[in-house]
């Protein structure tokens, strides 16, 4: 692993200021990216793993917006951003976009442009990173569709994006994303609306391109099987949270956070019994404009302890190698630390 | 063993493909194309598939939200064996009563304009079943059933999470007493940690009530927690049809194998290994000649290309469409005793 991380995130707030109240999305997160690595951000709807990925971009929609902490990106040439300091609209900011960071949404259907074929996309975006004639950006385009395995691509590059099936789709969208062979991609919920037997295309698609381009990527899902798969490291999240974070072995198979261990339990799995009833987490997520003080999870939480919990202070301890934890039962030993 | 409470025998559902300025019909979607099983009573049943293989439409022509194009559906009742595909809509509406269905989506299948009462007690209402006093103490018996606080029926659905409001579904779905539950993905839509809570509710009020479910799901996980016997559907046919722990353990179908390989394992340590299947489902207008899998099957022969297999019994209970079924070693999925 390299020396330095790519992106680091620290105490990132990101809240949205609406008439009926503050919904603090992203509440305090912290983690890093390294260069050549997986990154998994796992959490149920409302943890704040798209608002965290759509902040390191700058692409937060209003009445949202980031009101403390920093993401810090070191840049190919050396040089280190604090993304959080930039103007959304600035030439800097959108140098960043496309270039060094690359996006994978959910659904690529809509994120697709309709009424523009799929390679006038894809060579708007390489012509507007890069210095070179639309007859190379096209080629260019080409063989980016060539890459991801869509079959026939001089002739895909001209079709639009309801032409294609949702593997296809999905393919093309991350051709998009690599147009400009960013070297970090933020792929969120890239696999959800898809099939599993086209999930697992896809999930090979991303490794093989990881290995053969070197770059890191950042999976935002809520499917733990899919991080299993895929992530070098876990992050947790919870209600704008980073609960826990560390090595996916480490997170599978020594979970520390009452949270973790709770949702890896009640996840049906494929290799349990026939007909069983599932261990559950008691409750609902919370309403946002109705976050429980302290610990987000103590109300649900089999291990709360009265008095303490409600009033816990967010403070990131590590239990292992590179595995930090906030949770009140793990600060025994006293060794608080930044990731 | 006693009859069946539901029995479909070649249940086929085409669809037209129009074209042009005349709108001629130049092919079928076929939907569903020849499926055929049976049901127990108090049985589940799941019909799993990928997305396009005809599960929600099967499930649609046994309710008759949609007419089958040809085929039997025999639903039995106290009264008799009913013929569903054939029955004018006038003579279903009785049957209505005994099969009910708890939909995907707990945000698009509840009215936000009204409460919980209104919603839960609909059925009773369009039945004329009870006064308005009989059905409020039905509606308050039902919330509790489902796990909701009785006190909540005047409140609208906004109020509610996700889980609670399929919670609200199921009750409105056992509001009739019916006999048969078509479930339509019912978790898919929900978070994890509340995914179990509602399949758990599924299973108990199963062995409270009776119930027969039809559970229609394309997670194969969620599938293992709740069901009996498993249909497996690619491109409107079932090409799998077993005893729960015998389909998982012992595929006989090279298309279970590969779902089952596909799905994510939620342990790092068993990473690798998985089937990656070529292509995309095949064409539900034009599918491919022989077996319908051939062109993404690792085992194909010539045979499976001009050949169609038909699902025949390849162990007791264990039907399969396959033509090498029996020599075929297909990997499973081990489960613990």
């Amino acid at each position: 692993m390299a020396t330095e991380p790519l992106l680091s995130v620290r105490d990132l707030r990101t809240y949205f200021f609406q008439d009926e109240g503050v919904v603090r999305a992203v509440d305090g997160a912290s983690f890093d990216v390294w260069p050549r690595a997986t990154l998994g951000i796992v959490g149920e709807s409302g943890c704040g793993k798209s608002v965290t990925a759509r902040s390191i971009l700058r692409i937060v929609e209003r009445p949202g917006r980031i009101v403390g902490g920093s993401v810090t990106l070191r840049r190919a040439d050396g040089r280190v951003l604090d993304l959080t300091a930039l103007d959304e609209e600035s030439t800097e900011m959108r140098e960043v976009r496309g270039a060094e960071i690359g996006l994978v949404f959910q659904e690529p259907m809509t994120s697709f442009s309709p009424v523009h074929t799929v390679g006038n996309q894809m060579i708007e975006t390489i012509r507007l990173h890069q210095r070179v004639s639309a007859t190379e950006a096209r080629e260019r385009a080409v063989a980016m569709l060539r890459l991801v395995g869509v079959p026939r691509p001089e002739r895909r590059v001209d079709e639009y994006a309801f032409q294609l099936s949702g593997g296809l789709r999905q393919r093309a969208m991350i051709a998009l994303a690599l147009s400009c062979e960013p070297r970090l991609l933020i792929a969120d919920e890239p696999t959800t609306a898809l099939d599993v037997t086209t999930q697992a295309q896809i999930l090979d698609l991303l490794r093989r391109l990881q290995a053969e381009r070197g770059m890191a990527i950042v999976l935002i899902t809520h499917n733990l099987g899919v991080v299993a798969e895929l992530c070098d490291e876990v992050a947790v999240m919870y209600l704008g949270r980073v609960v826990e974070h560390g090595p996916v072995d480490a997170i599978f198979h020594a979970p520390r956070h009452p949270y973790t261990r709770a949702l890896l339990r009640s996840m049906p799995s494929i290799h349990a019994p026939v007909r069983t009833t599932l261990p559950t987490i008691a409750g609902s997520i919370p309403h946002p404009y109705d976050r429980p003080p302290g610990c987000p999870f103590h109300p649900r939480c089999p291990e709360a302890v009265p008095g303490v919990c409600e009033r816990a202070e967010s403070v990131l301890t590590q239990v292992g190698d590179g595995h930090v934890v906030d949770c009140v039962l793990h600060r025994t030993a006293p060794r608080p630390v930044t990731p | 063993m006693t009859a069946p409470l539901l029995e479909v025998r070649g249940l086929r559902k085409f669809f037209p493909v129009h074209r042009g300025l005349l709108r001629r019909v130049v092919g079928h979607v076929r939907a569903v194309d020849d499926v055929s099983f049976s049901l127990a009573r108090g049985e589940t049943l799941a019909l799993v598939g990928e997305s396009g293989c005809g599960k929600t439409t099967t499930s649609r022509c046994i309710l008759r939200a949609l007419t089958p194009t040809a085929g039997e559906i025999l639903f039995r009742t106290d009264a008799g064996v009913h013929d569903l595909a054939s029955l004018p809509k006038r003579a279903l509406r009785p049957l209505r009563r005994q099969m009910q269905m708890v939909f995907q989506d707990p945000f698009s299948s509840l009215n936000p304009r009204r409460t919980l009462l209104d919603i839960v007690a609909e059925p009773l209402v369009a039945n004329g079943v009870g006064s308005h006093a009989e059905r409020v103490d039905r509606v308050a018996e039902l919330l509790r059933l489902v796990g909701l606080r009785p006190e909540y029926m005047r409140r609208y659905p906004h109020a509610f999470s996700g889980g609670q409001r399929q919670r609200v579904g199921i009750a409105r779905a056992l509001a009739l007493h019916p006999s048969l539950v078509v479930a339509d993905e019912p978790v898919s839509a929900l978070d994890v940690s509340v995914q179990a809570q509602i399949l758990n509710l599924l299973l108990e009020l199963q062995g409270r009530l009776g119930l027969t479910y039809l559970f229609v799901a394309h997670d194969l996980s969620v599938v293992k927690h709740v069901s009996d016997r498993v249909a497996v559907m690619y491109v409107g046919q079932i090409v799998e049809l077993a005893a729960t722990d015998a389909l998982y353990r012992t595929p006989r179908h090279p298309y279970t194998e590969a779902l089952m390989s596909a799905v994510p394992k939620p342990d790092p340590r068993l990473r690798g290994g998985r089937i990656v299947l070529e292509g995309d489902v095949a064409d539900p207008v034009n599918p491919p000649a022989g077996c319908y899998f051939n062109p993404r099957c690792r085992y194909a022969v010539d045979r499976c290309r001009v050949e169609t297999p038909q699902l025949r019994e390849v162990a007791p209970g264990h039907l399969a469409r396959c033509h090498r079924a029996e020599e075929l070693k297909l990997a499973g999925i081990a489960s613990p005793d």
